[in-house]
C-alpha cells in the first residue's frame, strides 16, 4: 500500500499548534470544571508523538478541539496551520482519527462502515479492502460489527481512519480492548506509519507501549502539560539512574557502599545504589572487598511509567 | 455535497428499520389484498342478488311516499322528483363486488400509517446515529456540520417521499386483482388515475414533511424518544388543548393542516387554508425546526 509522504507545503508548518488552550465546561447545578488549563503543544511533522496523562487531565478534550468537535473557551488550535474552529474543512481530508470509542453502524458489516466513509471522498473500493488488510479484519468484512469483539471496533476504527490515507492520524487510546497480540500489531503499525512519514499523534495509558514506539511525549496533568519533548529528554526528567543490589546483610554492605563514597538507599529486599549501571562493576568490587557477595545486581533505569506517575501525581494532602 | 448526499441515500436504504418497516407494510397490504379478494364476489348471482335487493329498497321508498305528499312536510325535497330521489339515495346494499374506484378513497384512510412511518423514519435516521456517536465519526470526515444535516434531511425527505409512494403503488398494485377477478373496476379510469396519482404524491409529500419534522427534532433533541415524544404530546395534547381553548388557532395547527394538505381543495376550507396554503405552511414549519435544528447542531460539543 502506497501511504504517500508527508505533502512538501506542510514541511515548514506545525502539524499540530496548541496554543493557550483552555476548555471549560459549565455544569448544570453551577460551578465549572476546568479540563483543559492554558495548554500549549507544537507537533513537527512525521514520526509518533504520544499525548499522555492520567484519567480527566484532559487529553480527549484537547483532541475534540483539535478535531473541531468541541470549542475552546480560550486559545487556538491549529491543524496544519489552519483554526480548528473556523477553517478545519480546508484541512479535514488530510486528518484521520478515532475519539475515545470506535463510534460505527453495529447494524451495517465493517465493509459497509468503510464504504460509506469512503463514499464520502469517493474513494476506490478497492481501498476499503486495504485497510481491513491492514489491520486484519478481511475475513472479518462481511459480518456485522455488533458481532465485533471490543478489539475488533477498535481495528475497524483504526482502519476508517486509514481509509482517507491521512498525512496526521489523530488516535485516541487506540489499543483499548486489545488483546497482547493487538496491542503489538497496532504499535507496529503505528510505528510503520511514523516511518514513513506520516504524523500520528496517539493518547495511550499503557506507557510501555508509548515508551516502545514515540519519537515524542508530551506529559498531561489537570489540563496542563508538566512534560514535553523527545522521550529520552522527558525520561531524563525522572529521578537518576542507579542499580539494584541484593545481598543478605543490607546494613553491612550499605555502611560498606557508603564508606567506599556512593550513595544508597533500601529499596524494599534491595539496596539501591545511585551509579551509573556502566559502573556496577564498583559495586561488586566493594562489596567483595568486605566479605560480601551480591545474589543480584541490575540497572535501575527510569521509565517513562515512573516519570510519569513522578510528574503526574497528586501533591499530598498535609497532615492535620 | 453530492458525495455526501449519495451516502446518506445509501445509508437509508441500508438501514434494518427502513427493510423492517418496508416488510411489515408489504406483509400487511398483502393480507389485506387476499382479505379483500376472498371477501369479495361478482359471481352473477351474487350480482343479481344485490340487483334484487336493490330493486326492492328502492320500492320501500317509494312507497313511502305514497300518502305522505311531497315537498312541504314530506322528505323528499319539493324540487326532486321521488323516483330519481329513490334511484340515488332510497338503497343501501351492500355491494359484495370489491370495486377498485374506492383507492381513491382508502388511500387517505392509510394516510395516518404513511404519516407515522415518515415521522418514524426521520427521527430514527438521525436518532440512530446520536445514539452510536456516528455523527463523531462523520464530523472527521466532513466538518461543515451545516452541509452534515443538510445532506441527511435531503436524503430523508427524498426517500420518504419516494418510499411511500412505492408503498402506495404496492399497495394499489395488490388489491387490484380482487378488483380485476372478484370485484368491478367500473369507475377506473383517466380521471380516476389522475386523481390516486395526486393524492398518492400528496400522502408522500405529507410523510416527507413529517419525516422532516422528525428528523429536525431528533437532531435538536439529540435522539428518537424526543421526537416521538415531542411529536406524540403535540398531537395528542397541544393541539387538543388549542382546538378546545384557542378554536381560532386551529388554522396553524399541523395536524388540521395537514388534514386539508391531504384531504382539503383547491378551496379555503374549515382551517381557512386550501390545500397549497395547508401545504406550503407545513413546509414552512418544518423548515423552521429545520433551521433551529441546525443552529443548536452548530453549536454543540460532540462526544
Amino acid at each position: 500500500m502506497d501511504l504517500g509522504s508527508f505533502p512538501g507545503d506542510y514541511a515548514s508548518v506545525s502539524v499540530i499548534e496548541v496554543s493557550g488552550l483552555r476548555k471549560v465546561y459549565r455544569r448544570l447545578r453551577g460551578g465549572q470544571t476546568v479540563a483543559v488549563d492554558g495548554l500549549d503543544l507544537m507537533v513537527e511533522g512525521g514520526g509518533v508523538y504520544g499525548f499522555l496523562g492520567p484519567n480527566g487531565s484532559g487529553k480527549t478534550t484537547t483532541i475534540r478541539c483539535l478535531l473541531g468537535l468541541g470549542r475552546p473557551t480560550q486559545g487556538t488550535c491549529k491543524l496544519f496551520g489552519h483554526d480548528s474552529t473556523n477553517d478545519l474543512d480546508k484541512v479535514i481530508r488530510r486528518v484521520g482519527a478515532i475519539v475515545e470509542s470506535p463510534a460505527l453502524f453495529p447494524n451495517f458489516s465493517g465493509r459497509k462502515n468503510l464504504s460509506l466513509l469512503g463514499g464520502m471522498y469517493d474513494l476506490p473500493k478497492g481501498r476499503v479492502e486495504e485497510v481491513l488488510d491492514i489491520v486484519g479484519l478481511r475475513d472479518r468484512g462481511k459480518d456485522l460489527v455488533k458481532t465485533y469483539s471490543l478489539g475488533m471496533k477498535q481495528r475497524l476504527a483504526i482502519a476508517a481512519a486509514l481509509l482517507k490515507d491521512p498525512d496526521l492520524l489523530i488516535l485516541d487510546e487506540p489499543a483499548n480492548g486489545l488483546d497482547p497480540s493487538g496491542i503489538r500489531e497496532v504499535r507496529s503499525l503505528i510505528r510503520r506509519l511514523g516511518q514513513e512519514g506520516k504524523t500520528v499523534f496517539v493518547s495511550s495509558h499503557i506507557l510501555s507501549e508509548v515508551q516502545q514506539m514515540c519519537d515524542h511525549v508530551a506529559i498531561l496533568s489537570r489540563g496542563r502539560s508538566v512534560a514535553e519533548g523527545p522521550v529520552s529528554q522527558v525520561l531524563s526528567q525522572g529521578h537518576t539512574t542507579g542499580v539494584l543490589v541484593r545481598v543478605d546483610d543490607r546494613p553491612r554492605a550499605q555502611a560498606a557502599l557508603t564508606s567506599a563514597g556512593m550513595t544508597v538507599i533500601e529499596a524494599g529486599e534491595l539496596l539501591r545504589v545511585e551509579i551509573e549501571p556502566a559502573q556496577a562493576s564498583r559495586v561488586s568490587e566493594t562489596l567483595a572487598g568486605h566479605g560480601l557477595y551480591p545474589s543480584e545486581l541490575r540497572p535501575d533505569e527510569v521509565d517513562l511509567e515512573t516519570v510519569f506517575m513522578e510528574l503526574t501525581e497528586e501533591p499530598k494532602e498535609p497532615a492535620a | 455535497m453530492s458525495s455526501l448526499i449519495k451516502v446518506e441515500l445509501r445509508r437509508f436504504l441500508s438501514r434494518r428499520l427502513f427493510e423492517v418497516l418496508s416488510l411489515l407494510v408489504v406483509l400487511g397490504f398483502i393480507a389485506t389484498g387476499v382479505g379483500i379478494f376472498i371477501n369479495s364476489d361478482n359471481s352473477p348471482s351474487a350480482v343479481a342478488g344485490i340487483e334484487r335487493e336493490r330493486q326492492r329498497q328502492i320500492e320501500d321508498c317509494l312507497q313511502s311516499f305514497e300518502g305522505q305528499g311531497q315537498g312541504q312536510g314530506g322528505f323528499v325535497p319539493p324540487e326532486e322528483d321521488p323516483e330519481e330521489f329513490c334511484e340515488e339515495h332510497g338503497s343501501f346494499v351492500s355491494d359484495p363486488r370489491f370495486r377498485y374506484e374506492d383507492l381513491r378513497f382508502m388511500l387517505p384512510g392509510l394516510a395516518f400509517i404513511f404519516i407515522m412511518l415518515g415521522w418514524l423514519i426521520g427521527a430514527s435516521f438521525i436518532g440512530a446515529e446520536w445514539h452510536f456517536r456516528t455523527l463523531t465519526t462523520l464530523l472527521t470526515w466532513e466538518s461543515r456540520r451545516t452541509r452534515v444535516i443538510a445532506a441527511k434531511a435531503l436524503a430523508v425527505a427524498a426517500l420518504t417521499f419516494l418510499w411511500i409512494v412505492a408503498l402506495q403503488a404496492f399497495f394499489a398494485a395488490v388489491i387490484y386483482p380482487a378488483a380485476a377477478f372478484q370485484g368491478t373496476l367500473a369507475g377506473v379510469d383517466g380521471d380516476f388515475w389522475i386523481d390516486v396519482i395526486e393524492t398518492g404524491a400528496r400522502i408522500g409529500t405529507g410523510a416527507a414533511i413529517a419525516a422532516l419534522m422528525g428528523f429536525a427534532l431528533a437532531t435538536a433533541g439529540r435522539n428518537t424518544a424526543a421526537a416521538l415524544g415531542v411529536g406524540f404530546v403535540y398531537l395528542a395534547i397541544v393541539e387538543g388543548l388549542i382546538r378546545a381553548f384557542r378554536p381560532k388557532w386551529v388554522g396553524w395547527l399541523i395536524g388540521d393542516n395537514l388534514g386539508a394538505f391531504l384531504q382539503g381543495s383547491d378551496q379555503a376550507n374549515y382551517v381557512g387554508h386550501s390545500r397549497g396554503e395547508a401545504g406550503l405552511l407545513l413546509l414552512a414549519y418544518a423548515a423552521i425546526l429545520l433551521a433551529g435544528a441546525v443552529a443548536l447542531f452548530k453549536r454543540r460539543e460532540m462526544s
